[in-house]
């Protein structure tokens, strides 16, 4: 019994410490973040527009059709369909390695 | 099976394999209607050091349609979170895991459980990061597993509760053989393409885990006028069940490890009656299923009308199924088969019962929930043995779906809409030979339910597998048998009889049907369990 009670002991030991640096790991993060907010402060609408998109996280275009066009974009739980040909094009060509 | 695997995609994602989806009116809470979704088909209990989980990023719902229009009108919704609270270590746990609240385990997950009214998009927050229970894992991590498990049981508001987390398997089948070109063992003998003699069945799934959402809930939170129903034939008693898992329609994976997913949820797995996807669906067809709702299913009506395995039975079994062969011939549709998977059955077929939402066609699992409880010798073999509370009125955790369901393909219920229709003898003895009698509710006692909430048993320790299918020292009675229910379980071949024909004539055309499997099974090893007759003293009473 006391065995086990000190091989716990020293387990428990060893995750103290884990957790500690798992905090440290984690600060760059937070520093970002306020990073982030002061510049956000600092912009015109359209950017804190532009902004507050990259807020909800990555933003996902998925041409389904280059020909008609069909763009569909995904952001947090949102998808926003749209038929800009142009757009699709333009996309399609930094697909194939060209200049847009 | 009933839904482990059935598709390609989902094969490749168990977390958001929806495995089976049961829905009973509680025995031991007679006033409230237990749903349970499962997920992570075979989950071996061993399986560390990163144990089966919920996926954080997949959307768990249960689904509740109680105006018969194949559309939910409330779902309720599961979202996982899990956290590393140890970052450093690559163990599960640093030490025994005395509570759920332990700071020797590292890994866990948290579940938030919201009530969504579709029609109106209001929703309710139920509650917020409630503990899950870790997994099993042997009697140094988790020694007292069913006190963790009791922990992480929640009341929620409304007199609801819920349990998330692992469980035993509760699904029984004979996975390994049904899936060799339809061999059923304890008949194997009259296989077209085996020289094996008669075999017990085997319980594939014995020694397997799920992951389990049960969700007790007033049967007023169900129903379209929110009062609780107490006539059987009451339009508002019926309601249709089924469960989903989506995920985001985009994923990057990114080269850090990390997973991105952006957009809206998408179906990738869904479940009503068990066995639908799993053997009525061709294979093109299966990830399609999958990705549709269950108002979307005339399209898929034609495999149900006309089953590939009903075709297949004569076949394997040269002479055993003569009026079924010519059933298949015909090219009638199978109107049993439609009633009881896609409409329900309606009054008038079976006497004093109903469990019909109307008449759009949908897989969902109905549950007339005015139906009390059985509370004395449940049948296994839910309405066909006489018993309505159970399959395909709802599912109870111990029902013997794959027989029933077997037995009906074999066309054990056809002549409930075509009283000229006599069942081939074979039909109503097919059994798996998992179950000793049709009020055997603990699978041969390979199956060890609870009594109370949630139902399914203290999932397999991992230290005890593979091939060892000892309980959990926790379970203090062992079987403690099915969740309770009783005055219906009936001796199975004379009372699937009067519900298949309503007549004298099919009875005797099962009890037949068993002595005919009996003669030719007559190889079969000592205690091999062909057919599922009961003696006349081996009824068992609910706990």
């Amino acid at each position: 019994m006391a065995d086990q009670s000190s091989r716990r002991s020293f387990l428990r030991h060893a995750s103290l410490g884990s957790t500690a640096l798992g905090a440290t790991i984690l600060l760059p993060a937070t520093l970002g973040n306020a990073a982030s907010a002061r510049a956000r402060a600092t912009h015109d609408a359209a950017a804190n527009h532009v902004d507050a998109v990259r807020h909800e996280g990555p933003l996902m275009a998925y041409v389904k059709n280059a020909r008609t066009g069909e763009i569909a974009v995904m952001v947090g739980e949102r998808e926003v369909v749209r038929h800009d040909p142009q757009l699709a094009a333009q996309l399609s060509r930094i697909a194939a390695g060209a200049t847009p | 099976m009933s839904s482990h695997k059935e598709a390609p995609a989902i094969s490749n994602d168990p977390v958001a394999d929806n495995t089976d989806v049961y829905a009973f009116v509680s025995p031991d809470k007679p006033d409230t209607v237990t749903l349970i979704a499962n997920f992570s088909p075979f989950e071996d209990p061993a399986g560390g050091p990163n144990f089966d989980e919920f996926g954080d990023d997949v959307l768990y719902e249960i689904h509740i349609d109680n105006n018969g229009d194949a559309r939910p009108e409330i779902s309720y919704q599961f979202r996982f979170r899990t956290v590393n609270t140890i970052p450093d270590t690559f163990l599960y746990n640093v030490g025994t895991i005395e509570s759920i609240t332990s700071k020797n385990w590292n890994r866990r997950q948290f579940a938030t459980v919201t009530r969504l009214d579709v029609k109106s998009g209001s929703s309710q927050q139920l509650g917020q990061d409630l503990p899950c229970p870790p997994c099993n894992i042997g009697p140094l991590s988790t020694p007292d597993y069913a006190d963790l498990a009791e922990q992480a049981i929640h009341a929620l508001p409304g007199g609801r509760t819920v349990f998330t987390g692992q469980r035993a398997e509760g699904f029984y089948v004979d996975i390994g053989a049904i899936f060799d070109l339809g061999d059923l063992r304890p008949f194997q003998n009259l296989h077209i393409g085996s020289q094996m003699p008669a075999a017990p069945g085997v319980n594939g799934t014995k020694a397997a885990n799920v992951q389990s959402i049960a969700l007790r809930v007033p049967k007023s939170d169900l129903t379209a006028n929110g009062q609780t129903p107490t006539d059987p034939t009451d339009p508002h008693a019926t309601i249709g069940v089924y469960a989903s898992a989506s995920r985001q329609r985009s994923r990057v994976f990114e080269t850090d490890g990390t997973v991105v997913s952006t957009g809206p949820f998408v179906q990738v797995s869904r479940l009503g009656n068990p066995l639908v996807n799993e053997v009525l669906i061709p294979i093109p067809q299966k990830d399609l299923f999958n990705a549709q709702v269950p108002v979307n299913d005339q399209q898929f009506a034609a495999h149900v009308a006309h089953p590939e395995l009903a075709q297949l039975l004569p076949v394997l079994y040269p002479g055993v199924f003569p009026n079924l062969a010519a059933l298949n011939t015909s090219g009638k549709p199978r109107a049993d088969l439609l009633a009881i998977l896609l409409t329900g059955i309606p009054a008038g077929i079976v006497p004093g019962f109903q469990n019909t939402t109307g008449t759009v066609q949908a897989d969902l699992l109905r549950l007339n929930m005015a139906i009390p409880p059985t509370m004395r010798n449940p049948s296994n073999l839910g309405l066909i043995g006489m018993d309505p509370a159970g399959f395909p009125n709802g599912r109870r955790v111990f029902d013997d779906v794959t027989t029933i369901e077997l037995r009906a393909i074999a066309g054990a219920t056809y002549a409930l809409v075509d009283k000229t229709f006599t069942p081939d003898k074979a039909a109503g003895a097919i059994t798996q030979g998992l179950t000793s009698s049709n009020t055997d509710v603990s699978a041969g006692n390979t199956v060890h339910y609870l009594r109370t909430f949630p139902y399914l048993g203290t999932p397999h320790s991992g230290y005890l597998n593979p091939n060892d299918n000892t309980p959990a020292a926790d379970l203090n009675a062992t079987p403690v048998g099915g969740p309770g229910t009783g005055r219906g379980g009936s001796r199975h071949s004379q009372d699937t009889a009067m519900l298949v024909s309503g007549a004298l004539l099919t009875a005797g055309a099962l009890a037949g049907g068993a002595a005919l499997l009996k003669r030719r099974t007559a190889t079969a090893p000592v205690g091999a369990p062909v057919g599922a007759d009961p003696s006349p003293d081996d009824a068992t009473d609910a706990p």
